[in-house]
């Protein structure tokens, strides 16, 4: 018996409203043609159980659920879409990888499959089909779709994070853009500060913000958590070097950031008392998307920028990374190899890209050209987010360690832990270069 | 141990990695400050209350109803509560602050964001939230104390303080150690409070041995240190069980001090 609640009720609703609008679209004609020729054919009787990370951007989960609408008038497998938190959404792949039981597919975050690799259904063959089809991947798509030469899942998308700033406020403080290296960055926020707008990162249980920020600090000095071989190498003068410029932005910043999440600057940017961070393009989304005046204000006087270089001479950008992962446990191998091409076919992932306003970026080059790019000119660096980023392991591999050592927040709390004046440098680095080692034992 | 596959035996290699690691040891001593501390302002206010509500007075049922709503909000909305109150920016103590000209007008107090602001932060959240259940069921242990017992005490002219210390407290012993046994449990073991106000940063600080079990088992993926530091916390929950429970046994602590 399927219980109706007054949620599903809804979703039923939208699902029909969604077939209703397709079939006048023509996307149902094109995905019936498309599960003619797809190499794979689903399951009879398959049913998907898919789960994603929560939405962000409302539009996007409506693009997405089109999909899926247009893949199940198709093919007639019906896929029922879940959704949970991004912090949330580790822990349930991972129990849901231990205990063999769970959805059949986890559109998850960073290198969650990398915690679980041999549980991952190996998707060599979709990966190459898009490939070909699509101009190839981005360099950081193979590496956090690959395990060795085995594809163990499909990097959807990438979100990128970057400088979001207000114009108004960095003019007043002398500056007509953000520096693009970091020495001059220094100087924006210290003129920042003295203007009394202060600019803020995040130094706290931000699983997203902090991340990004603190691996860009470390790996911008040309440190890294480990090398090649990976052998733990954060005890070094170039982290040294970085806590030490950590040390210098974080006197500019605005009062509480180590206590921030991924939420914290976001509201504080909104409310106007922020006048540069890093972020994705939600908060610009949010500011646009807003009826009030006040928001609206802010989203014409904001844009954004790359995240400045530093002695590494390259960008050391760490962006969030989306894989779609099937488990090896499903029933139904062929129906998530199907749905995991079909989505990202250009007529689906197009209109997808394009809904989600800048939040995704492509990972197959043929899509560089997508209007979502082009028709607002502050979209325009999330562009690139993809292309410019390295991935969660940098020197090392990118494996289940990498993962956990950013799931432990080791990194952050580095930075937080000198910043703060908690531990000195050499404390600060031994703290993590024992964690570390710990991890890559 | 890790999560997705099987483990292999290394013995207390675990533990042994624990004792020698900061974050472990500073979560422990926090968890142990937090409880004292926890329970001796739950336990005093909790008393006065309990006393106060027991007096007669107009809308008694309502006042006695009103005192159970920190208990009976779900801890994570009350700690989301917590969150905002104790936020840098939007502080309602700040600005209370800021209105009654003690901090000056741009003057913030960084809640969360100092060590040892947020560990008296997230004490204070918890003290708010345990004081109702310790009231209400001291209040129930008051109401069994016969009222001849105050009437004999007033003709032998004892004053209010004496006949709560010789009657009321000695009657009310048993429970005591009922709730504060109950009461330390739950401070020891607290999660939600910390999880949603501040995930156990800033730098760590405000870690419980719970909070922390959490973030190194599941999304740090090591079950088995995860395991380890859950596995830490049964002495210290025996010992207070065991307190209790041998103080439950003496009739000293039954019936009052001068009655063995």
């Amino acid at each position: 018996m399927t219980k109706l609640t007054r949620r599903s009720a809804l979703k039923g609703g939208a699902g029909l409203l969604g077939a209703g609008a397709l079939a006048g679209s023509g996307l149902t004609d094109f995905a019936k043609a498309w599960a003619q020729t797809a190499p794979w054919r689903p399951e009879a009787g398959a049913t998907l159980n898919l789960m994603r990370w929560r939405r962000f951007v409302v539009a996007e989960d409506e693009a997405f659920n089109r999909i899926v609408a247009a893949f199940t008038a198709a093919t007639g497998v019906r896929i029922n879409v879940t959704s949970e938190s991004f912090d949330d959404m580790q822990p349930k792949a991972s129990v849901a990888a231990n205990t063999g039981t769970g959805p059949d597919m986890f559109w998850a975050l960073y290198s969650t499959p990398h915690l679980f690799p041999q549980r991952c259904l190996e998707v060599s063959d979709v990966a190459d089909y898009l490939g070909k089809k699509y101009g190839g991947w981005v360099p950081v798509a193979e590496a956090y779709g690959k395990l060795g030469d085995r594809w163990i899942a499909i990097p959807a998308a990438i979100n990128g994070g970057y400088i979001n700033y207000r114009i108004s406020l960095i003019k007043a403080a002398g500056f007509n853009e953000v520096p693009t290296t970091t020495a001059g960055f220094l100087e924006l926020c210290k003129a920042l500060k003295a203007k009394n707008t202060p600019a803020g990162f995040p130094l706290g249980r931000a699983t997203g913000d902090g991340n990004a920020y603190a691996y860009w600090l470390l790996w911008s000095h040309n440190a890294a958590q480990v090398d090649e071989a990976s052998k733990v190498i954060i005890r070094s003068a170039e982290t040294e070097a970085a806590l030490n410029y950590a040390k210098a932005l974080y006197d500019t910043y605005v009062q509480g950031t180590v206590a921030w999440n991924d939420a914290s600057n976001n509201r504080l940017f909104l409310s106007g008392e922020l006048a540069l961070t890093a972020n994705g393009i939600s908060i610009y989304a949010a500011a646009n998307a807003s009826t009030d005046p006040k928001q609206k204000e802010i989203a014409a006087d904001m844009d954004h920028a790359y995240w400045p270089i530093g002695p590494a001479g390259r960008p050391t950008e760490i962006q969030l990374c989306f894989p779609m992962v099937t488990m090896a446990y499903t029933k139904f191998p062929n129906a998530c190899k199907a749905f995991t091409a079909f989505m990202l076919e250009a007529e689906q992932f197009n209109p997808w890209l394009d809904a989600a306003a800048g939040y995704l970026t492509h990972t197959l080059n043929a899509f560089d050209n997508n209007p979502v790019w082009t028709k607002d000119p502050k979209n325009r660096v999330f562009r690139d987010a993809a292309k410019r980023s390295l991935v969660a392991g940098h020197r090392g591999k990118l494996d289940e360690k990498a993962a956990t050592a950013m799931a432990d927040f080791i990194v952050v709390d580095m930075f937080a832990n000198f910043c703060t004046g908690r531990e000195t440098a050499a404390g600060a680095m031994q703290l993590a270069e024992r964690q570390l080692q710990r991890i890559y034992r | 141990m890790r999560i997705g596959r099987g483990g292999s035996f290394i013995g207390f290699e675990n533990y042994i990695y624990l004792l020698d690691d900061r974050d472990f040891l500073r979560a422990t001593g926090f968890t142990l400050v937090y409880t004292f501390i926890a329970s001796i302002f739950k336990f005093s206010i909790g008393l006065y209350l309990a006393v106060l509500l027991n007096n007669n007075m107009p809308f008694k049922a309502l006042i006695r109803a009103v005192v159970l709503i920190p208990f009976i909000v779900p801890t994570v909305l009350s700690a989301v509560a917590f969150w905002w109150i104790f936020d840098t920016q939007f502080s309602i103590f700040t600005w209370l602050l800021q209105k009654w000209g003690i901090l000056e007008k741009n003057q913030l107090i960084n809640w969360l964001g100092d060590p040892l602001l947020a560990q008296c932060s997230v004490i204070f959240a918890n003290i708010w939230r345990g004081i109702p259940f310790i009231a209400i069921t001291l209040l129930a242990g008051l109401q069994t104390v016969s009222p001849s017992l105050y009437e004999a005490a007033t003709l032998d002219g004892a004053s209010k303080w004496q006949m709560f210390r010789f009657v009321t407290y000695p009657l009310l012993t048993p429970i005591i150690a009922v709730v504060m046994t109950f009461s330390v449990l739950f401070t020891f073991t607290d999660f939600q409070l910390i999880w949603a106000m501040t995930r156990g940063g800033p730098v760590n600080a405000t870690h419980l041995m719970a909070t922390l079990s959490y973030q190194r088992g599941i999304l740090g993926g090591r079950l088995g240190e995860g395991a380890a530091i859950a596995t830490a916390m049964v002495p210290f929950l025996l010992a207070a069980i065991m307190i209790s429970w041998f103080g439950l046994q003496r009739r000293k602590w039954q019936q009052g001090e001068n009655n063995d």
